[in-house]
This record gives structure tokens, sequence and C-alpha cells, in this order.
């Protein structure tokens, strides 16, 4: 597990093997299938063995039949998915590893995954504007264009997530799984109004929020001048003084998307750097097997 | 003492500015993903953080240079004003008298006596004696005096009413002979006053008697009779009720003795006699040298035996020369034209300064005896042998006699003979004894310092005032009051005083210790600097 630590996965180059490793570790900690939940269409019963989950014994056919049996789902291999990744400028913030970095090593684990269980792909990768735009296909082979893309992209631009969604909602006919990768510094009401704008074309919507841990914490000390990494503009502050200020507004800032979400049954998941990728795929994946 | 040379370090301030720079110098530049969390109010707070890191290191170089100004022992010079509590208003009589304005000089204390004046000096510690001269001045001060941190002037007026001796005369007055002093007093209040007057010389009581005074001017007389010498007498009212200045006048009499004055010449002296018949002299004209008797003599055009008896007899006596021919003392000359210089020490100069400018004819020339007096071209004008004096004129033939100024001439030279000229110095020495503790010296405007003259009892005359302005009275090193002068009272236009004379009277020049008041400066630069290091230090 050791291995899965952002800082120490990132010393591994090439994104497709550390994607690689990030699956495989995170397969090896799970003890039922990984496709599991991805798909929701009944395929057939099969006799309960030992180890199998109680709650998904089939209690009806029990009565009829008096054998327990549980359900059998098919693999959804016609699942579309989409990957959106936040490139702008902010995203490149991180001592040891950028959020740019880690979501797109997040992003690569889940298209692996997802390729894994046959479901299709696609990618986006936006600032202000969508800047590459990859369609689903659910080939292996399809991967490889996938990690090329993302490890080609460094963060430039200034965020707009809405105006990106709102670019990308024409763009995506069928209904599809959207992964979205973003710091989301930006107005919460505009990303959550052009979320929903995708979930009204009943698209469902996963939102990974990445953030540096001291974009929480706040751990400056000493007057310093802060560089707005979007917009270049400068502040004289002294931090220590300011720290209590800024974490109230911050937690507001990210309480105000949690409440925003949830009505809406947008999957949310606040992720930091320091976190190891398969604790937040994890996270994710548990979210969503309870959800399903 | 100061050390200036310990200001060559100044530049050393140099030190906390390039502390101040490489501290901002080293400010940490730090990348942010967005400032959206950053809002106004604590910008705010950042530009106050930022002013006290200013604000230390304005204190931190005040320090510095103050430290270097203490080690300097730098002078503070500031000024600060005496307190004018109360400003004494003469609105006596007195001032508004014209009589004033006939005297070249002040007397001060006006006529109130010197330990009135202290009296109040004392009651008021600085108080102001305004005379009429310098009225407008005063209510300028008086207007001004609220612009002037220090000067709180509460304006108070003596009471309204009073008794005031305005005015006096005396007539002649001679030896074993009564003689009448006249005195104008004013009544101030709206009702008769019933008063005792008091005429003293020294404390002897000459006169004493209680007096009714009718509202308004008053005039009195006293009768008197007084043997030959001089008088240094007061005249005083007494008004509890009033005020004190004007309740005394003081004044100088001389008693003498009428003289008999005889006069030798061949023809009726017309002139001589016309000038000489007054209540001062009994006249009598003889032709005969041998007929001379009297006090003294007048000679006119004598042949030289009878100038000899005269000149070696008892009488003293006036030889008037003009030349018919030469005599034992005098040659007869051209007639010659020419003034007389000023300078004598014939009695009191106001009588003898009129004789400069007035041309007088001559054509005689004294050969003898001590000159006194000269023509400007330098020919003798007056002799003296033994107790005679000598002309070169005669009163009956020069026009000389026809000129006003002769008589008051005439009259020094009797009383120079009889000994009856009233020196100032032979007053103020013999018979007046000054006993105030309080002996002032004047400062005139020009800053020059005298004494004034003692005049009578508790009494000192200004004599010096002739350049217009305020006059200091200081007793020792101390100020005892102020006194505005103008050469005459007469003139109304007076100029306002400026507010540099107002600063230059009522204030004056201080110095802080330059070391114990910049050392306390530094402490509370230090403490100061302390206080903002701390809630800087706090803050990061």
């Amino acid at each position: 597990m050791e291995l899965l630590k952002p800082e120490v996965l990132e010393k591994v180059r090439a994104l497709n093997l550390r994607a690689k490793i990030v699956v495989k570790g995170f397969l090896t900690g799970l003890h039922e299938s990984p496709y599991h939940g991805f798909s929701l269409e009944f395929k057939q019963h099969r006799p309960y063995y030992q180890g199998d989950p109680i709650n998904k014994i089939n209690w009806k056919l029990y009565a009829r039949t008096e054998r327990f049996y549980i359900k059998k789902y098919q693999a959804e291999t016609n699942l579309s998915s989409f990957l959106l990744l936040d490139k702008s400028n902010s995203m490149g913030f991180g001592e040891k590893i950028s959020k740019f970095h880690y979501a797109r090593t997040l992003a690569a684990s889940l298209a692996y995954l997802l390729l894994k269980q046959n479901d299709s792909v696609g990618l986006v990768l936006f600032d202000s504007d969508i800047k590459s735009f990859i369609p689903p296909r659910s080939r292996t082979s399809h991967l490889k264009h996938l990690l090329g893309t993302l490890s080609k992209n460094e963060p430039s631009g200034e965020t707009s997530v809405s105006s990106a969604l709102f670019q990308l909602a024409p763009l995506i006919k069928k209904r599809s799984l959207c992964i979205l990768f973003s710091d989301l510094l930006e107005e919460p009401e505009k990303i959550i109004k052009s979320i929903n704008v995708m979930k009204a074309k009943k698209h469902e919507f996963i939102v990974f929020q990445i953030l540096d841990k001291k974009e929480l914490d706040f751990p400056y000390r000493g007057e310093s001048i802060f560089k707005d990494m979007e917009n270049s503009r400068t502040i004289q502050a002294d931090p220590e003084s300011l720290r209590v200020f800024y974490k109230d507004r911050f937690d507001r800032f990210i309480s105000s998307y949690k409440n925003g979400f949830a009505p809406h049954h947008i999957d949310y998941f606040l992720v930091t750097t320091d976190i190891p990728y398969d604790k937040a795929l994890t996270e994710f994946l548990e979210k969503r097997k309870r959800l399903s | 003492m100061s050390f200036p040379a310990f200001l060559l370090l100044l530049p050393l301030i140099v030190v906390p500015i390039l502390m101040h720079l490489i501290s901002r110098k080293k400010l940490k530049k730090i990348e942010f993903p967005t400032l959206l969390f950053f809002v106004k109010n604590e910008v705010k707070f950042i530009r106050w953080f930022r002013l006290k890191r200013l604000l230390l290191l304005l204190v931190r170089i005040s320090l510095l240079v103050f430290l270097i100004f203490a080690a300097a022992n730098l002078k503070i010079p500031f000024k600060t004003f005496d307190l004018f509590e109360t400003v004494i208003v003469d609105n006596s009589p007195s001032m508004r008298s014209s009589e004033m304005g006939k005297k070249n000089a002040f007397i001060v204390p006006d006529y109130s006596g010197i330990p009135q004046f202290s009296l109040f000096l004392k009651k008021y510690p600085i108080g102001i004696l305004i005379t009429d001269a310098q009225k407008n001045g005063f209510s300028e001060i008086l207007r001004k005096g609220e612009k002037f941190p220090g000067i709180r002037i509460s304006r108070k007026d003596l009471p309204p009413g009073n008794l005031g001796i305005v005015g006096g005369s005396l007539g002649p007055a001679f030896e074993g002979e009564n003689f009448i002093a006249k005195f104008k007093i004013l009544n101030e209040y709206n009702e008769k006053k019933r008063t005792l007057l008091v005429l003293k010389s020294k404390n002897r009581i000459i006169d004493k008697k209680e007096v009714v005074l009718k509202e308004g001017e008053n005039l009195l007389s006293s009768e008197i009779k007084l043997s030959k010498g001089l008088y240094a007498l007061s005249l005083e009212l007494e008004d509890k009720e009033g005020f004190i200045f004007d309740n005394k006048f003081y004044f100088v009499l001389n008693v003498r003795k009428k003289e008999n004055v005889c006069i030798l010449s061949d023809s009726f002296p017309e002139r001589l006699m016309a000038a000489l018949s007054n209540d001062y002299f009994k006249v009598r004209w003889v032709s005969e040298p041998s007929d001379v008797d009297g006090d003294l003599f007048f000679a006119c055009d004598l042949e030289e035996q009878d100038i000899s008896d005269l000149i070696h007899g008892k009488v003293p006596g006036i030889f008037c020369l003009q030349g018919k021919t030469n005599s034992l003392f005098s040659n007869k000359i051209p007639e010659k034209i020419s003034p007389v210089i000023e300078e004598s020490f014939l009695g009191d100069p106001l009588y003898l300064k009129n004789l400069k400018g007035i041309p007088i004819r001559y054509n005689s020339i004294i050969t003898e005896g001590e000159t006194i007096m000269y023509f400007e071209n330098g020919d003798p004008f007056l002799s003296r042998i033994k107790n005679h004096l000598i002309l070169p004129i005669s009163p009956e033939k020069n026009d000389f006699s026809l000129h006003p100024v002769f008589i008051p001439f005439l009259f020094s030279l009797i009383d120079f003979l009889s000994d009856n000229t009233i020196h100032a110095n032979v007053l103020s020495d013999e018979k007046i004894v000054m006993y105030s503790e309080f002996r002032p010296v004047i400062i005139d405007p020009g800053g020059f310092e005298y004494k004034p003259r003692p005049m009578g009892e508790s009494r000192y005359i200004f004599e010096e005032t002739e350049r217009v302005g305020i006059y200091r009275v200081m007793n020792r090193s101390s100020l005892r009051g102020l006194i505005a002068v103008n050469t005459h009272p007469s003139e109304s236009e007076i100029e306002s005083l400026s507010d540099e004379e107002i600063t230059y009277i009522f204030g004056k020049q201080s110095f802080f210790n330059g070391t114990s008041f910049f050392l306390v400066v530094c402490f509370l630069c230090f403490a100061l600097s302390v206080l903002l290091e701390r809630t800087i230090l706090r803050v990061q």
C-alpha cells in the first residue's frame, strides 16, 4: 500500500504503469469483484455460496424454491463514461505533487478500471474552454490514447468549470457517467447550475474536488506576497492574521458544494493530494456501491 | 554646553532605513491557486500592518536622531508667556488731562506715589500702567490678548468714582508773606463729596482742612506762609471709596526773599524798570554810584572810575557795557551780530535755551573776567568778575531787550547772583530724602538702561523718554511694570502694537535642557518602538 502513496507513485513516470499499479493495488485490497456495482442490468440467478453477502439473497425465490439463490448482474459493457479533467493553472498548485498530477493519475486509474470491465471511456480536458475531447471507446487499446493525451497536458489557462460544462453539454449525446476532476475554484452556484444542466440530460455525475492540504490548512507564516496562479494578481499579506478568516471562508466554500450537490444526487468527493489513490478509489467505489 | 560635533553622526539614520529595505526584500512570494478568499477587510488589515512597519521605521530613525541630539545637548528655545491676570487701567482724571501734554516726561507713578504703585504691583504681580498716550495701543493689546496663549486679560477698570487732583498752581512765594496755592480737583461721583485736604511738607502738615467738593471741577485755594527755602510739598485727598491714582499732588515750592534791585543809570532806565516791575523785586533808580545799595544793582554805561568803585563794593551787580569808548573791562569794536551758544551753568536751561538762534548786536568786547557764555563767533557774551556779571550790551540801547526772551534771561541773572537758582541736584541732594525700597531701573524701547531721577518723596522722573514705545520698569531683575510713553500725549494717532511687539512685551524666551529633554523623547520613542515590534511580531 505504501506504493500507492501519491508522492511515491509520482516517481513512476509512465502514466499507464501508474494506473496499473493503482488498480492492481486497489484490487488486491478488495475481497469482491470490483466490477460489481457498475452494471445495473440483471442477468441470472446462481446458487448461494458461503461468503456471499446475505443481502444479495433473493428471498422471493427462496420462498418458492426453498433454496438460496443470489442475483447475478450482467456486466454493463455499453456504459459510456467521460473523465472531465480541469487543466487550469490553479490545478498546478502543490509542492510534492500538484493537484493536476494527482487528478491525472486518478483519472488514468479510473480509465483503466472502467475499460477493464468493458465500459467505454472518453476524456475531456478543459480550463475555461474545452481543450481536448476524446469520445468514449471500450477497446483496450483506447487506454493508450487516453493516457497519452493525459500525459501530454500540463496546467495552463484560467478556470471556468461552468463555462466548460456548458460547452460540453451538446457534445455528449448518449447518457453517460461524467467524472469531474477539478479544484472547483469558482463560484459554487455557477458550477452546480452547469452540472444540473448536464443532469437534466440524464447524465450521471461524480465530482472529485482535488485540493492541496495547504489550501485547506493555510499553514503559511510570515508576511508574504501571494500571487494568484491564474490571473497573476498579487497581494501582500500576513497569513497568520488571515488564517482564521481564510479557513472560515474556505470551509463555507466547501460546505456550499456539499450542500449544493446532495439534493441533486451528485456524488461529491473531496480529495486532497496527500490521500493514497487506492483510498480515494475505495471511498469512491464504496459510495457507488451504497448508492447502487 | 553644547557638543555640535555629535551632529556629524546624523548620517547614521540610513542604518534603520537599510534594515527596513532589507527586511522588505525578504518577503516570501507564494503562488496560490486563488485569491478569492482574501477579502477587503483583511487587505485593510495588511495596510495597517504595513503602516506599522513604516511607523516603526520612523520611530527608529527618531530614536537615533534624538539620541544624537541628546549627546549634542542641543538647547531648544521656546516662547513662554507671563500670565497677565489683571491689567490695571488707569482711567483717572490725570490721564485725560491735557496738562500732561506739557510735560516731556512721564512721572512714575504719575501723581500717586511709589508706595501705592508698589502696592498695586504687589497685588497684581505684573501690571500695566497705561497712560492716555498709548490708549490706542492698549486697546489693541486687549483686543489681541485672546490670541496669545498665556495672556489672560481680565480687564479691571478702577472704580468709576474718584476724587482726583488734576492740577495746581502756586503764586510767587516770598519770605514773610502769605501766598496762595490753588488746586483743581475733579469730583467724579454723582454727588457732593466731603473730604479732607492735607498739604504736607514731608511729614509736617502745613495746612489741613475739610472741604466739600461739588460734582465736576472744583477750584480750591490754601493760604500759606513759609520761611525762605525749597520745599517738596504734597497735597493729599482722603477718599477711601475711590481709587488711589491722583489723590496726591506733588510740587516743589521755592520760597524766596524779595530782591532790592538798584539800577544805576544816567538816564531813566525805562526798559529795565519795565522788565523788573513785578512782585519779585523792589526796584529803585539812582544816577550816582554812591547811591547804589540793596541786594544787587544794574549799572549801564558807566565811566571807568565808577566801574572801579562798584567792582570793589559789597553789592553784587550786573555791568552793561555797550561801547561808547573803551572801558575798564571792554573795548569798543565795530558793530557785530551773532547769536549766543546754548551751554551755560546759569540756572534752569529752560530759560536760556530760548536765547539760541536770536541774533544779538554788540559793539564792545569784554576783555576781563571769567567768560561763562559765548557768542557763536567766540566773543564773550557774559563774564564774571568776583560776584559781578558783565554784559557787552546795554538793555536801554540794544534791541535784545525788546525780545521776549530778555525778561527770563534777566531773572536768571538775578537768581544766579542772589543764589536763588533751583538746581535739581540741590533740590534732591539737600532737601528731599528718598525712602522707598522700590528703586526702579528703566529700560527704554532701544534697550538702554538708566535710573530715573528721584524727584521728591517716592517720586521719580523719567527724563529720557524721547523714544516712543514701551518702557520696562525693572526692580532688580524682575519686571514690575510697563509704561507706554509717547513724547507728546496730545498726539492721538498712535501705532498699534504689532504681534511681535506683544510677544516681545509679554513673552520671554526660555530653553529646554537639551540632553534631558531629548532623553525623555528617546525613552518615549524606544517604548513606542518596542510596542510596535511586539505587535508586529505577534502578528507574524
